[in-house]
């Protein structure tokens, strides 16, 4: 191989690394503020933290109507107890603010196995933006698959963080699912005993609490939402969802900033407002969302 | 260790290095140790079985043992690959008959690619005995050719007179070489990891509830299947050409455009060329090819046909497979002779419409588990008429759309001849950077190939 044909080659493969990171780099910046949409990582004075449930059950738009404070979404499919503690830093640390109050939903299988695995992968797009989503993917990820993400800004992203990027370009909040309940699935689901079981698991509890105190510490108002999910399945493991529904009224009796909302009892046997046993369909977010601005009180200022 | 996998990246490029690095008479005997590496990574106890078939071929090759090697090759073959079926399919037979059967059912696992270097090894043997090629006398080397990791898990199957001579010669490679095989992993990996990936969540939820689904959705799952598997070994076939030239050797095409077919017999000359052509000179032309009675023609056909589908798996489905293109091949032959193509853009456009139509019903008993399944499938594409789901979500449909565009955009402009020295650097270069960004962006893996079972 010749000097000249070498640094051909070498020349050509610069160039397409140049155009590589570009992209990269421009499509990060572009991708991340479309994704701080949908999230809505800004200064708000309520701020809902959850998972797909609370995703589908609150209208942002509505509730930011119904209780005359702003409010911030930022909600993520299969968030478990230890991400939501990483989301409520992460919203402090990107937008430098405190809300006055956070929505946060809890449930009988918040403290089960169940969400995703490796939901650390949710904060990718987040990982230099605070951290505490940095510190987090660092100690939940591989360290190839940590350096990969850093390496390549573009692999940070799925299909449905670029689903929220769309979203968030077009501020689009609003539960579009037009899936219907199927009772007689779930009947025989039940039977089968295939459905997402109740389990309580101490670790979480433990970081729930933490959860709770540190909100204490920033003087945030916590509101717990137990959102509705169909009675079937409530009823399936009516003992084991009692104790752990007692267990987190006792914990709200401890802390003078947390107020329990049970949206369940009022919506569990509505089956016309569900997708499935455990999501809201649009008129279901319409009711709840209503429901639930009723029941907002912010604190008054000092 | 897969190609979409990043250690295999790590092995290619360090034994690649050192390939650079080693003295000549050096380098086959790394390649040797890469490829046996690369094939014990699978599982280790299978070298012995490779090395077992390099032995036999080599030998029979050199002292005239032809039909040995054949003989011991297809058993070798038979019982890895097709002891349980035909065992399976014998049982129930006697059960059917109400007589005792004794032979039980035996867990053997598929060593990987043995249908592909028992093919490429029995080619060398034939050739050598019908005098086209000299027996080699070094070992080393042909175990090389029969070993080669780039095309070993999955071919492309190579021909011992292409590529023996390459590896004696055991150049470096040239600058074009390693421009064309970056471009050519670049390619592959984005078919396999963007396109035919993607597509497989859609497939195998429409495959699996095949009971339920509406008609609009298990056919939309049926072109997608098409898509997959021609993304998914087309993609591997690249990544194994774009590997070996970093080695300096040339792999042989095995893909050219097959859905820009316009006839069956045009789709065989596109699709899995290096099997397709293994077929004719080893197996048609020995048979008599075209050159004997109608009937007996017909009959080298439909055996050329069959055997292929049941190449690709013991299972009944491969062989209805087989013939469905058998029959489809011939009818065309004997209506319309060997005329493949038309002037008129549009009757070539109906002819390939055609052509897909036929290519992608074969596919459902292709990729359906049992021949019944297919039938249903088939059955309830016509009578279950309805609007496709959108699988997972919105957003992975319009996603897999846009990776399925820019698949047949790009081979369309490439069939027109809008590739190499009419491509410019100053659009490929972006290209193929803006392909990888694809990759990093939309990539997912399965961690398998679909030809990596055969």
């Amino acid at each position: 191989m010749s000097n000249a044909t070498k640094s051909s080659l070498i020349k050509k493969c610069l160039i397409g690394l140049l155009v590589f990171v570009i992209v990269n780099f421009l499509c990060l910046k572009l991708f991340n503020y479309g994704l701080k949409q949908y999230y809505c990582l800004w200064p708000a004075d309520i701020l809902v933290i959850g998972h797909s449930m609370s995703e589908m059950a609150i209208d942002r738009d509505l509730l930011e109507e119904r209780t005359g404070h702003s409010v911030a979404k930022y909600c993520m499919n299969g968030t478990s107890i230890p991400d939501r503690l990483v989301m409520i830093r992460h919203y402090i640390e990107s937008t430098g603010h405190k809300p006055k109050a956070i929505l946060y939903d809890i449930g009988p299988r918040s403290f089960s196995g169940g969400l995703a695995v490796n939901s650390h992968a949710l904060f990718y797009p987040f990982i230099n933006e605070s951290p505490a989503v940095a510190d987090y993917v660092r100690s939940s990820a591989t360290k190839r698959e940590y350096y990969l993400k850093m390496l390549v800004p573009l692999s940070r992203y799925d299909d449905s963080r670029i689903g929220a990027v769309i979203r968030g370009y077009r501020h689009d909040w609003k539960n579009r699912s037009v899936k219907k309940l199927n009772l007689e699935e779930l009947k025989q689901n039940i039977e089968k005993n295939n459905y997402w079981k109740t389990t309580q698991n101490p670790e979480r509890q433990k970081l729930f609490e933490e959860t709770l105190d540190f909100l204490e510490e920033q003087d945030i108002h916590v509101f717990l939402l137990h959102l509705p999910n169909v009675d079937l399945l409530n009823n399936a493991e009516k003992d084991k969802n009692m104790v752990v529904i007692n267990y987190i009224k006792s914990i709200t009796a401890n802390h003078p900033n947390v107020t329990f909302i049970d949206a369940n009892s009022a919506f569990e046997s509505r089956y016309e407002l569900f997708i499935d046993p455990l999501h809201l369909n649009p008129k279901g977010q319409q009711e709840v969302t209503t429901f639930l601005a009723d029941k907002i009180s912010l604190p008054k200022q000092p | 260790m897969l190609f979409t996998e990043i250690n295999y990246f790590i092995f290619l490029i360090a034994s690649a290095l050192a390939y650079s690095c080693l003295p000549q008479k050096c380098k086959g005997w790394l390649l040797l140790a890469a490829s046996y590496a690369f094939y014990a990574a699978f599982d280790w106890r299978f070298t012995f079985l490779l090395l077992g078939q390099t032995l036999l071929c080599f030998f029979c090759a050199k002292y005239r043992q032809t039909a040995l090697a054949v003989i011991l090759s297809i058993l070798e073959l038979a019982f890895f690959k097709y002891f349980n079926f035909f065992n399976d399919s014998f049982r129930l037979l006697f059960e059917s008959l109400r007589l005792p059967y004794l032979i039980p059912h035996l867990d053997i696992l598929l060593p990987v690619g043995i249908s592909f270097f028992t093919f490429q090894s029995l080619g060398y043997v034939i050739d050598v005995s019908r005098s086209k090629i000299q027996p080699e006398y070094d070992l080393a080397r042909f175990a090389l050719f029969t070993a080669f990791f780039p095309q070993l898990a999955a071919g492309p199957i190579g021909r011992a007179d292409e590529l023996l001579p390459q590896f004696k010669e055991a150049k470096r490679p040239a600058v074009q070489q390693i421009n064309d095989g970056i471009q050519l992993i670049i390619w592959g990996l984005f078919q396999k990891m963007v396109v035919a990936d993607r597509l497989a969540s859609y497939i195998n939820r429409a495959y699996a509830s095949h009971q339920t689904a509406n008609g609009g959705t298990l056919l939309l799952a049926s072109i997608f299947f098409s898509i997959q598997i021609y993304a998914d070994f087309s993609g591997y076939s690249d990544i194994a050409r774009g590997s070996a030239k970093f080695f300096g050797i040339d792999l042989r095409n095995n893909f050219n455009f097959p859905y820009f077919a316009t006839s069956i017999p045009d789709f065989w000359k596109r699709w899995h060329i290096s099997l397709t052509s293994w077929f004719r000179d080893y197996l048609y032309i020995p048979l008599g090819g075209n050159r004997v009675s109608k009937p007996k023609w017909i009959r080298n056909q439909l055996v050329v046909f069959l055997l292929s589908g049941l190449w690709h798996g013991a299972n009944w489905t491969f062989i209805f497979w087989g013939a469905i293109h058998g029959i489809f091949n011939l009818a065309h032959v004997m209506f319309f002779g060997k005329k493949n193509e038309s002037k008129s853009r549009i009757a070539n456009f109906l002819r390939c419409a055609v052509t897909f139509v036929i290519v992608n019903t074969a596919w459902i008993f292709f990729r359906a588990p049992t021949f019944k399944s297919a039938i249903q499938i088939i059955s309830r594409i016509m009578t279950h008429p309805g609007r496709p789901t959108f699988g997972v979500a919105q957003v992975t449909f319009a996603l897999n759309v846009i990776a399925i565009i820019i698949l047949f955009g790009v081979d369309f402009a490439a069939y027109h001849g809008f590739t190499g020295q009419r491509c410019p650097d100053a659009i490929r270069i972006p290209g193929y950077a803006l392909l990888a960004c694809l990759i990093a962006l939309l990539a997912v893996s399965s961690r398998s190939f679909i030809y990596l079972q055969f």
